[in-house]
């Protein structure tokens, strides 16, 4: 039988569905699983996917996948659930629910090879600083707010955050040239799998409810995650350290609130705060960044990325490692500073 | 709990959606159902649904229906399912299925209120008879006019169309946008009126687009010309589904995904190597021909308003018919006419009346006197096929025993008038031969064949009467006499009756009330109504 699994939307959901194919092939391992999606980069190496196709280059696909053949269509759309409008379980969870697969608690998951890793890495391992990955805005292209208060770090809450780890940290933020810049950061815009290969060399990460903190998730490597529209109970990951926004200070205008409360885009008039500053402690965000480990987590596999697919010299090493340790102790110090101002 | 129904797509789909509003309501009979919709048309006076919302109309709609309420979202589209890409089952079930929804074989439904009906009803009233037409689909300004995977090919459809134009007034559904057709009147309009007007047509022919799911859902079986898509998946068993001739040439799929062909015909994909490959238009032609009037039992409280309009036109005109049944309106259900009698037909006007108002029924007519028995003849010819052949005219008169009898015809040479319709079994009591009509009438006596109803109706299998339309000149209890047993399965008798003799052995109202009450019928009240002062009337009685 051939499985034809459909993902739309963002990067971010097609990193989440890569648990969600794992569970498909654990209930159906004798079975060809077909992705499609807007992002196949996604899904390269990805044991579980015997093929992945763009939206973009389904040429002869019907006759090709369908016509004449037994086929199991999953196509349909998991933010549509009544579980998922009513938040009441993970999205991945819920995806698995709806197709009728078992959820056995199946994580993302990245598979990148050892020449991306040694392409990559050489690329991004010449830092003398340990890495700290910096995602403070999402959203597609273009989009008419390039800040969303619903998703994104408020920029003056990130600046500050960066301006405590500068110093000991090459801060790479992750952004395109249509998004908000901040001081003391490099810039990086590349494409995701170069952008992966990142996350797993970096010492620390800060990531909003966007594609990162799922491919943080899916390389198993522990990051700080900032939410504020969206909860970690849906789109999240227990590996991370999240961090949820204060309470609204005033009533939001829902007018416009179909499925979900807020919009996505992060509409002006949805706005529940007074400003941006009621939004997050900037100190509860620096705290947890301090505390935050690049250690994997014990107790679970260990990610297919680092352990089987990445050179050795670029898995974290045991010098970097106390070189982490040595700049969060520095951090630490430097976020009192910035405490004390 | 709040059950949220979203259905997004065309009219047709919509249309659909109204049996899975009604199967969702049967599996959640004490939730509220809302409708997400872009035509709320549609869901308009529909029990099963307790609201309908559009996109423009969601403002708050989180906070009113989501946000810390019991919900349970039906928002996912049935065309990506497997079973629908597979083309295994019909797209209700499917949908049904879909959200865990027990699938009763629901059909679609719509609801029109009487006022609309009675409103689209004058707005369309045809001297004939209506045939409506759909001959292309698809939304406004598709880049293809003509879709060869759903749309019936023009010179196809003018073929049919020619056949047909003498004897019906085709309506012919389609926008500004798409390809006209010649001898047809172009409709557009609202979707309510539309549905009014798929009502109020005696023949239908469409495609698989909007109208046959409409007529599904009016009971009106149609024919409908398949292509592209398989009526197993969204046609119905109501209508003659006619499917395109197998593909003549391979076809080129490279842009087929889910489906084989895209629904707006594109060039590339076209599996023959003319249009005129594609259908049959013989088979048709024959469909539509023989396409039956109505589903039993669906639409029945919608054809009682379009009757009370046809009976209301039928009035106008001056139908005695029309008049006469104006009385029952409201009073008993004309939904379903099936056979009427006219028993002392004369010259068949009558008869020609009810097949204006009940366009499935059977109506036999019975004359003896062999002139207006041939007067009758005559008429029949002249009628169009959909009448001629719903219409029998026979002679003979029906009576309380069976053989030759004596029978008075009026001489119409001899007579101050050539009042025919005076013609009897009796003869005239002496001095009252036209008097009560002002008239002088000569008798001739011929001998005629005389029947019981009850052997004729046993003879010609038939076991139930609608309405029986009596007009045998002071002979009436007679013939009542004859019927006892389908009088058991008679539920309307329109007749004359006497108040004070004129013929020898007139029959009076008096008796006939009695022998009638007796067999369970009774006068309608209101009904009464003198046609010769004194001496005769017109009553009508129904079964208790």
């Amino acid at each position: 039988m051939k499985i034809i699994f459909q993902i739309d939307g963002g990067i971010g959901k097609s990193i989440a569905a890569t648990a969600v194919c794992k569970a498909i092939k654990v209930q159906y391992p004798k079975d060809q699983l077909i992705v499609i999606t807007g992002y196949p980069e996604v899904f390269l190496c990805n044991p579980n996917v015997d093929k992945v196709f763009n939206f973009n280059n389904l040429n002869y696909f019907y006759q090709d996948n369908i016509e004449g053949q037994k086929v199991k269509m999953l196509l349909h759309n998991p933010y549509l659930q009544t579980e998922f409008i009513s938040l009441d379980g993970h999205l991945i969870k819920v995806w698995c629910e709806m197709f009728g697969v078992k959820y056995n608690g199946e994580q993302p998951e990245l598979f990148i090879n050892n020449r991306e890793q040694n392409f990559y890495g050489n690329q991004f391992g010449n830092s003398q600083k340990p890495i700290m990955v910096l995602q403070t805005n999402g959203g597609a292209p273009n989009q008419p707010n390039k800040y969303s208060w619903t998703r994104d770090l408020p920029t003056s809450t990130a600046q500050r955050i960066v301006y405590a780890f500068a110093s000991d940290f090459n801060i790479i933020h992750i952004r395109r040239e249509d998004q908000i810049a901040l001081q003391g950061t490099t810039p990086m815009q590349a494409d995701f799998r170069a952008l992966a290969v990142l996350i797993s060399m970096s010492a620390k990460g800060l990531y909003i409810d966007s594609f990162a903190q799922h491919a943080a998730a899916a390389l198993n490597k522990p990051g700080v995650v900032c939410w504020v529209g969206n909860i970690p109970s849906q789109f999240g990951y227990d590996l991370h350290t999240n961090i949820i926004a204060n309470p609204p200070t005033i009533r939001p205008e829902l007018r416009h609130s179909v499925f979900s409360k807020y919009n996505i885009s992060g509409q002006p008039t949805e706005f529940p705060y007074n400003n941006e500053g009621e939004i997050f402690n900037a100190d509860q965000i620096i705290e947890a960044l301090f505390n935050s480990s690049s250690v994997r987590l014990s107790g679970r596999p260990e990610s297919p990325v680092i352990e089987s697919m990445v050179a050795p010299h670029i898995t974290v090493p045991e010098p970097l490692a106390i070189e982490v340790k040595k700049a969060e102790e520095n951090g630490k110090k430097s976020a009192k500073k910035v405490k004390a101002k | 709990m709040k059950i949220i129904f979203q259905v997004n797509g065309g009219i047709g789909k919509c249309v659909a959606a109204t049996a899975v509003c009604k199967a969702i309501k049967t599996q959640y009979p004490d939730d509220q159902l809302i409708v997400v919709t872009p035509y709320p048309a549609i869901f308009l006076c529909n029990p099963n649904v307790d609201k309908i919302l559009t996109g423009h109309d969601l403002a708050y709609f989180y906070q009113e229906h989501i946000q810390d309420q019991k919900i349970k979202t039906l928002l996912h589209d049935p065309y990506l399912e497997t079973d629908f890409i597979n083309t295994t089952e019909h797209l209700t079930k499917i949908w049904c299925e879909m959200f865990g929804i027990k699938h009763n074989d629901e059909l679609p439904e719509i609801f029109l209120t009487n006022r609309e009906q009675t409103s689209f009803a004058r707005q369309f009233a045809s001297q004939k008879p209506i045939l409506v037409l759909q001959t292309n689909g698809g939304p406004d300004n598709q880049p293809n006019k003509y879709s060869w995977m759903r749309d019936m090919p023009m010179a196809t459809a003018q073929t049919i169309v020619d056949v047909f134009a003498s004897e019906y007034n085709i309506l012919h559904f389609r926008r500004d946008d798409q390809l006209p057709l010649r001898n047809v009147t172009p409709v557009r309009a609202d979707f309510r009126t539309l549905a009014a007007l798929i009502l109020l047509s005696e023949k239908r022919l469409f495609i698989d687009s909007f109208a046959q799911h409409t007529a599904a859902a009016l009971g009106k079986p149609s024919v409908v010309c398949w292509i592209g898509n398989d009526p197993k998946q969204f046609g119905y068993k109501m209508h003659t589904n006619i499917i395109a001739n197998p593909p003549t040439i391979k076809p080129e799929l490279r842009q087929s995904v889910y489906r084989k062909y895209n629904a707006s015909g594109l060039v590339i994909e076209y599996p023959y190597s003319c249009d005129s490959e594609i259908f049959d238009v013989d088979a048709i032609v024959q469909a539509i021909v023989n396409e039956p009037e109505e589903v039993p039992g669906i639409g029945k409280t919608s054809n009682n308003l379009i009757i009370k309009e046809k009976i209301r036109l039928e009035n106008k005109k001056g139908s005695m018919v029309g008049k006469r049944l104006n009385y029952l309106v409201g009073q008993t259900d004309l939904s379903n006419i099936k056979r009427v009698l006219d028993i002392g037909s004369w010259h068949l006007r009558q008869s020609i009346e009810f097949s204006n108002v009940f366009k499935n029924a059977k109506i036999d007519a019975f004359e003896p006197v062999p002139e207006s028995y041939q007067f009758c003849l005559n008429r029949h010819v002249g009628l169009e096929e959909q009448k001629k052949s719903r219409i029998e005219v026979h002679n003979l008169a029906l009576s309380n025993s069976e053989g030759e009898i004596p029978f008075y015809p009026v001489d119409p040479n001899l007579s101050s008038t050539p009042n025919v319709g005076a013609s009897s079994m009796f003869k005239f009591i002496e001095g009252l031969n036209g008097s009560p009509f002002n008239q002088n009438l000569v008798q001739n006596e011929i001998l005629v064949r005389a029947n019981t109803l009850d052997n004729w109706c046993k003879e010609n299998n038939v076991s139930a009467v609608d309405i029986m339309w009596v007009d045998v000149q002071g002979s009436e209890l007679l013939v009542f006499q004859g019927a006892e047993n389908i009088l058991k399965n008679t539920r309307i008798i329109m007749t004359e009756v006497g108040l004070k003799p004129y013929y020898q052995g007139h029959t009076l109202k008096q008796d006939i009330d009695a022998f009638l009450f007796e067999r369970g019928f009774i006068e309608l009240e209101g009904s009464f109504e003198e046609s010769v002062v004194g001496y005769e009337a017109n009553t009508i009685y129904v079964k208790n």
